[in-house]
């Protein structure tokens, strides 16, 4: 236990906040965002992923016209941003910027819910490959490294392409979730192999600790800082293959939107408004870009 | 040598394993490709005939054992959407583009990724390893249709220099290589500034500095030789990456190869063909990554024990 404790005061934030006054050199270090150093490209990837979430959740309240929604008449499609039509028209005459914020949702909801599914599943079996080891080890192992012998889009535009029974942006969420999980599974096995041969584990089993009670007690706050902090990233990947994907066709179907189907069907007539690809690829990279920051900013300690 | 056999001998179930997954997700799908023939007109006793013929109403691995028979004397069957095609003459028609664009692009990409990656390490904190640093956040965070339609918008629309896509005039080639190479060359620039940001801040090259070596005597056998293990460790995710970047540059850019093919082939439910270009695009990533790791242990023998 004392281990624990010691190792948890070296990353105490508060003890960093006493120290300038007996180093002077240190003192630059104490402005800092949770214990982290500042940066305001943070603040603006933090701000940016907000508005995203915002969008996501109140689609329905915030955007104009419904994302299906055509307007009839001459001269509907295709319209330059106006006041009734801010970001205007795409080619079925359909608020392009309804479609955006709605194309927002299918982002968040598809970056959350991998994530949490590809948790449960990589630190469940990362933990019962570090911890338990032996048979069990080398099945997951060899399974994820099968795995990782695929170029992942490749496998996943495999089997959406085939399987048409379940619509396809769903069965793309199962795929992408069963093929991101080894690299949880392998920061989690590390980490557990690492932490194992600590003291504290040692000690709580003399005391007669059970397996369960340790690794949910024991290991389970010491590694899950630096798998929280890569999150962001896997969710910023998650978001470019569901991108890749929609725009591919193999996402989410029309007249559902989404940011990589909205490129794609203003793609087809680029060369007469090629500006309208700008606000579908710019939420995307913007996105992806907030989260890589974001990522990056936790991980640096 | 020992190794490197090894190595090679880790490929063979890797290739299987890469088989056997293609072709049982390609025959768990519902229906097979005669089903549509029942719109056609076709009746049920001439699809049962076909099925029968093509050996479809066998078990599952009796399937599987006659298809990697076959696959082992180079035959990978006939289309079942293309009239009187077999599928290897298909593959050996796209195969070249793909090829020739991914080869062309990993090497571009790497070549740029390790200038720009050197050029910040070596220019750490000043004006252009700060443009360097956010150039590669930004192509590395951008999807490669995305790059594709803007790399057309400024170079066919706006100046009008080359052609916005088509295939076999040489000047076809250069906006896919571009964009295909920005992706990888921004993970390159990452992991290459980093690497050598690490070993430049080592003591022997310190040490170096100080009995007056010259520079470039320090570069060449103390910076660069240390500093480009992790470099080419990469390279082999690398090729994975080029691979599903060349979805979109084949399709975009309207070139015929392996991954349009496979794009191409999926309304028609042409299996035989989306399996095969599957397979051959998962082997060239394999063979790549097997290239790499050899290369590897050739450069950094302390990689060698743990293979």
């Amino acid at each position: 236990m004392s281990t624990v404790e010691l190792n948890s005061q070296e990353q105490n934030p508060y003890l960093t906040k006493a120290m300038p006054d007996e180093f002077p050199l240190l003192k630059k270090r104490q402005k800092t965002w949770f214990g982290r150093k500042r940066d305001m490209l943070v603040l603006f990837s933090l701000l940016f992923i907000f508005v995203i979430l915002i969008c996501a959740i109140f689609a329905d309240q915030i955007s104009p016209y419904r994302p299906e929604y055509q307007e009839r008449g001459k001269g509907v499609a295709w319209q330059d941003p106006s006041a009734t039509h801010w970001l205007g028209t795409d080619g079925l005459g359909r608020d392009f910027l309804s479609r955006l914020i709605h194309g927002a949702r299918v982002t968040v909801v598809l970056a959350v819910g991998v994530t949490v599914f590809q948790l449960s599943i990589g630190l469940t079996l990362g933990v019962l490959s570090g911890f338990f080891g032996g048979w069990t080890d080398f099945i997951i192992m060899r399974v994820a490294d099968l795995l990782y012998a695929f170029p992942g889009l490749l496998l996943i535009i495999l089997v959406v392409s085939v399987v048409d029974t379940l619509p396809r942006i769903l069965t793309a969420f199962i795929v992408i979730t069963l093929i991101s999980w080894p690299d949880v599974t392998r920061l989690t096995r590390a980490q557990v192999l690492s932490l194992k041969q600590r003291e504290f584990v040692d000690s709580a089993r003399v005391m007669g600790a059970s397996s369960r009670h340790i690794i949910i007690k024991h290991l389970f706050p010491n590694f899950i800082r630096p798998i929280a902090a890569l999150v962001p990233l896997g969710m910023a990947l998650v978001i470019l293959s569901e991108s890749s994907l929609s725009f591919l066709g193999l996402g989410v179907q029309p007249p559902g939107a989404s940011w990589g189907n909205m490129i794609n069907e203003v793609g087809v007539h680029f060369r007469t408004s090629p500006w309208m690809i700008l606000a579908p690829s710019m939420s995307l990279v913007f996105t992806v870009l907030s989260l890589n920051y974001v990522s990056d900013w936790l991980l640096d300690e | 040598m020992n190794f490197v056999l090894r190595r090679i001998l880790f490929f063979i179930p890797a290739l299987l394993g890469v088989v056997i997954v293609t072709f049982i997700i390609g025959r768990l799908a519902p229906g097979d490709p005669f089903q549509q023939l029942i719109g056609l007109g076709v009746d049920n006793e001439t699809i049962a005939e076909l099925r029968h013929h093509y050996g479809f109403d066998q078990p599952l691995w009796l399937q599987l054992f006659t298809y990697l028979g076959n696959l082992a004397q180079g035959d990978l069957g006939i289309s079942f959407a293309k009239a009187n095609m077999r599928v290897v003459d298909i593959i050996q028609m796209s195969i070249g583009p793909t090829l020739l664009v991914g080869v062309l692009s990993i090497t571009l990409g790497s070549l740029m990724g390790v200038w720009f990656g050197l050029w910040s390490a070596l220019r750490r904190g000043k004006l252009a390893d700060k443009v360097i640093t956010a150039a590669v956040s930004f192509f590395g965070a951008m999807p490669g249709f995305v790059l594709s339609y803007f790399m057309i918008w400024g170079m066919a629309v706006g100046l009008k220099w080359l052609p916005p896509g088509g295939w076999g005039k040489p000047e076809n080639i250069i906006m896919p290589v571009i964009v295909a190479a920005l992706a990888p060359a921004a993970f390159v620039a990452r992991v290459c500034r980093s690497s050598m940001v690490e070993v430049l801040r080592q003591e022997y090259v310190t040490v170096a500095r100080a009995k007056g070596l010259s520079p470039f005597h320090i570069m060449r056998w103390h910076v660069l030789k240390n500093g480009f293990i992790p470099v080419i460790t990469v390279i082999g995710p690398l090729a994975g990456r080029s691979i599903t970047g060349l979805f979109f540059v084949e399709r975009i850019f309207g070139i015929p190869g392996l991954t349009s093919l496979t794009i191409d082939s999926i309304p028609s439910r042409d299996y035989s063909v989306i399996q095969a270009s599957t397979l051959m695009l998962a082997t060239i990533f394999i063979i790549i990554n097997l290239l790499v790791d050899i290369l590897n242990t050739m450069i950094d023998p302390r990689t060698r024990s743990i293979g």
